[in-house]
C-alpha cells in the first residue's frame, strides 16, 4: 500500500458549543485522489481545515508521518497546502506575486524560490499570466493561480475544497485532468466534493462523512454505490448515464 | 511608471512643496533681519508637516492591509483619538498645575501626552486582542475607543473655554496643526515614525498575504495573531507621534495609499516608501496653502486637509468604481 500523506485517528472538532467532527479516522495516500463527500453539513470543510491545521481539534492527525501538533508553522507549509473553496483575495497583485506568496515562511533562498513558482506555473499552465493582475483573471484562471500557489510550496500533500465549483464544464474538466496529472506524479490530493458523477470518474478513492461521522471510506467505486449512498444521501442511485463529457482533442 | 521614477517624482515632489512652504507666509525671507529665524521656524514646521503626513501615510497602508479595506483611516483603531485625548489632558493638567499660560506649558507636555493617550488607546486594544479578539471585534473596539475619547476630549474642550488661552489652545489642538513646533518636538516624534515605518515595511510580506483573508494566511506560514498584534502597535506609535506633532489632521492617512495603489500596486513594501514621500509632500502643501491664504494669519491644517481631502477622496472613490464597472 502507498505511503500515507495523511492519517487522522478519533478527531473530533468542535465550534462553539457544537461538535462538528466526532471520531474521525481517515486516511489519504500519495499518488491518489481521494474525496471527501457527504450532504451539506456533514462537515467535509471542516475536517479539511482541520487537516491543514487551521481548526483546534482532539485526536491525533499526522501529515507524512509527523504529528501536525508538534510541526511548525513553516514545516507545515513544506508538508501540506490548502486551497480554500472561495478565496477572499481581491486585490490586485500581478499573478507571479500570488504565486511567490507561497514562500513567505519558507527561509530567504531565493534561488529556490525562484524555482519553485516557476515550476508551478508551468505545471499549472499560468505562467503566460504572470504580469496580469489577480483580479482581471476569470474563475476559472484564479482556481489555477491559487493552485499554483499551492503547488509553490513544494507540499505534497494539496486540500481542495470544492475545486470546481462555480467553474463551466470545460474549466472543470481541464482542472480534474490537471489534478489526475498531479496525482500521477505522486502528490496527494484530497478533494472536498458535491457532484458525485465527478468523485465517481475522477478520484481513486472516497471519504462518506454524515452529521459530523465517518460513515464510509474506500475505492472510489465502492462508496459510491447503492447501499452507502441510499445511507448518507437517502437517494437511490442508477447506472443511466445521461450525458457524459471530456475535453476535445 | 518604474518604481525608480516614482520615487525620483516623489522627492521632486517633496523638494517643491518644501520649497514653496519655506517661502510662504506673512513676513518674507528677503528681510535679512528676520531670515535666519523664519527659516529655523519654517525648517521644523516644514519638518513637522512631512513627519506627521508620512506617519499617518503609512499608518493608512497599514491598516488598510490588516483590515483589508481600502476605505480604512489610522483613526479606526481609536489610538489618534486617544494621542488627541492624551494632548488635551495634558495641556489641562499643565495649565492647572503650573498656573502659567498654556501657551508656555505645551512645549513637550503636548507630544508626551499624545504619545501617552495613543498607548492608553493601545494598551486597550492589546488587552482585546490577547483575549481573542478578531479583525471584526478589533474594528468595533477602536471605534468605540474612538468615539469615547470624542466626547471626553469635546468636554474637556468645553469646560476649557472658562479660560481664554486654554480654551484657543485646546480648539486649535482639535483643528490639527503644526504651527509652533520646534526643533524638540521633531526629535521627539522622529525616532518612532522612523520605527514605525520601517517596521510597518518589515511587516509588509505578512500583509500582502493576509490580503488572502487570515485562514489563507495561516495556511501559507504567517503567524496571524502576531501579525495582528505588531501592526497595531505600530500603527499607535505613528498615530500618536504624528498627532504629537500636528494635532488633529483628517484625511491624509486614507487618501494617500488610496491614491497610490493604482499607480504602485497593492504591495505593501512598495506602498510603505511611497506612502511616506507623497504624505509628507501632502502634508507640507497643505500646511503652505493655509499660510498663503489672504486676510487670515493661516487656516489651521486639519482644516485645510479636509478641504482637499473630502473632495479629493470622493473622486478617487467614483474612478475606482467607474474602472470596476468598465472592468
Amino acid at each position: 500500500m502507498a505511503e500515507s500523506a495523511v492519517r487522522t485517528e478519533s478527531v473530533r472538532v468542535t465550534l462553539g458549543a457544537r461538535r462538528v467532527l466526532r471520531d474521525i479516522s481517515f486516511q489519504a495516500q500519495y499518488g491518489a485522489i481521494t474525496a471527501v463527500l457527504g450532504p451539506n453539513g456533514a462537515g467535509k470543510t471542516t475536517l479539511l481545515k482541520a487537516v491543514a491545521g487551521l481548526l483546534p481539534y482532539e485526536g491525533r492527525i499526522e501529515v507524512a508521518g509527523e504529528d501536525l501538533r508538534r510541526l511548525h508553522r513553516s514545516d507545515r507549509v513544506r508538508l501540506l497546502a490548502y486551497v480554500p473553496q472561495v478565496s477572499l483575495l481581491a486585490s490586485p497583485f500581478r499573478v507571479e506575486h500570488v504565486v511567490q506568496q507561497a514562500r513567505y515562511s519558507l527561509g530567504t533562498d531565493k534561488h529556490s524560490h525562484h524555482a519553485a513558482v516557476e515550476h508551478a506555473m508551468e505545471v499549472v499552465d499560468v505562467a503566460h499570466l504572470r504580469k496580469r493582475s489577480f483580479t482581471q483573471l476569470s474563475g476559472g484562471e484564479r482556481r489555477r493561480v491559487l493552485l499554483a500557489r499551492a503547488l509553490a510550496t513544494e507540499a505534497r500533500l494539496i486540500l481542495l475544497d470544492e475545486p470546481t465549483a462555480s467553474l463551466d464544464i470545460r474549466h472543470a474538466l481541464s482542472f480534474y485532468e490537471l489534478l489526475r496529472e498531479l496525482a500521477a506524479s505522486g502528490y496527494c490530493i484530497v478533494a472536498v466534493l458535491h457532484r458525485l458523477d465527478d468523485a465517481a470518474r475522477f478520484t481513486d478513492r472516497a471519504t462518506l462523512l454524515k452529521d459530523g461521522r465517518l460513515t464510509h471510506q474506500g475505492v472510489t467505486a465502492d462508496v459510491i454505490s447503492a447501499e452507502p449512498i441510499r445511507d448518507v444521501y437517502g437517494v437511490e442511485t442508477s447506472k443511466e448515464t445521461v450525458l457524459s463529457f471530456r475535453l476535445r482533442g | 511608471m518604474s518604481a525608480t521614477r516614482l520615487h525620483v517624482a516623489l522627492v521632486l515632489a517633496v523638494v517643491v512643496a518644501g520649497a514653496l512652504a519655506l517661502f510662504t507666509g506673512t513676513a518674507s525671507l528677503g528681510d535679512e533681519s528676520l531670515r535666519a529665524t523664519l527659516l529655523q521656524l519654517r525648517g521644523a514646521r516644514l519638518l513637522a508637516a512631512f513627519l506627521a503626513g508620512a506617519a499617518l501615510s503609512v499608518g493608512g497602508v497599514a491598516v488598510q492591509g490588516l483590515f483589508r479595506n481600502p476605505l480604512a483611516s489610522p483613526s479606526i483603531l481609536g489610538t489618534t483619538a486617544g494621542a488627541n485625548l492624551g494632548g488635551q489632558i495634558a495641556l489641562v493638567t499643565a495649565t492647572a498645575l503650573s498656573g502659567a499660560s498654556a501657551t508656555l506649558a505645551i512645549e513637550m507636555v503636548l507630544p508626551i501626552g499624545s504619545l501617552l493617550g495613543a498607548l492608553v488607546a493601545l494598551g486597550i486594544l492589546l488587552l482585546f486582542l490577547r483575549a481573542g479578539a478578531d479583525l471584526l471585534t478589533l474594528l468595533l473596539t477602536g471605534f468605540i475607543l474612538s468615539s469615547l475619547f470624542l466626547s471626553i476630549g469635546s468636554f474637556l474642550t468645553s469646560m476649557a473655554q472658562e479660560s481664554w488661552e486654554l480654551g484657543r489652545t485646546m480648539v486649535a489642538w482639535s483643528l490639527g496643526s503644526v504651527s509652533g513646533t520646534g526643533a524638540r518636538h521633531v526629535l521627539f516624534a522622529l525616532p518612532l515614525i522612523i520605527a514605525g515605518t520601517v517596521a510597518i515595511w518589515g511587516w509588509g510580506h505578512a500583509l500582502d498575504v493576509m490580503l488572502s483573508g487570515e485562514e489563507e494566511a495561516a495556511s501559507l506560514g504567517v503567524d496571524v495573531k502576531a501579525t495582528r498584534r505588531w501592526v497595531v502597535i505600530w500603527v499607535a506609535v505613528l498615530t500618536g507621534a504624528a498627532v504629537s506633532l500636528g494635532g488633529g489632521v483628517a484625511f491624509v492617512g486614507l487618501i494617500v495609499p488610496h491614491a497610490l495603489r493604482p499607480i504602485v500596486g497593492a504591495e505593501h513594501r512598495r506602498l510603505v516608501p511611497t506612502a511616506a514621500l507623497l504624505g509628507g509632500a501632502f502634508l507640507i502643501a497643505c500646511d503652505a496653502l493655509g499660510r498663503a491664504v489672504p486676510g487670515r494669519s493661516e487656516i489651521p491644517l486639519g482644516i485645510v486637509t479636509g478641504l482637499i481631502g473630502a473632495p479629493l477622496f470622493l473622486w478617487l472613490l467614483l474612478r475606482m468604481q467607474r474602472e470596476a464597472y468598465d472592468g
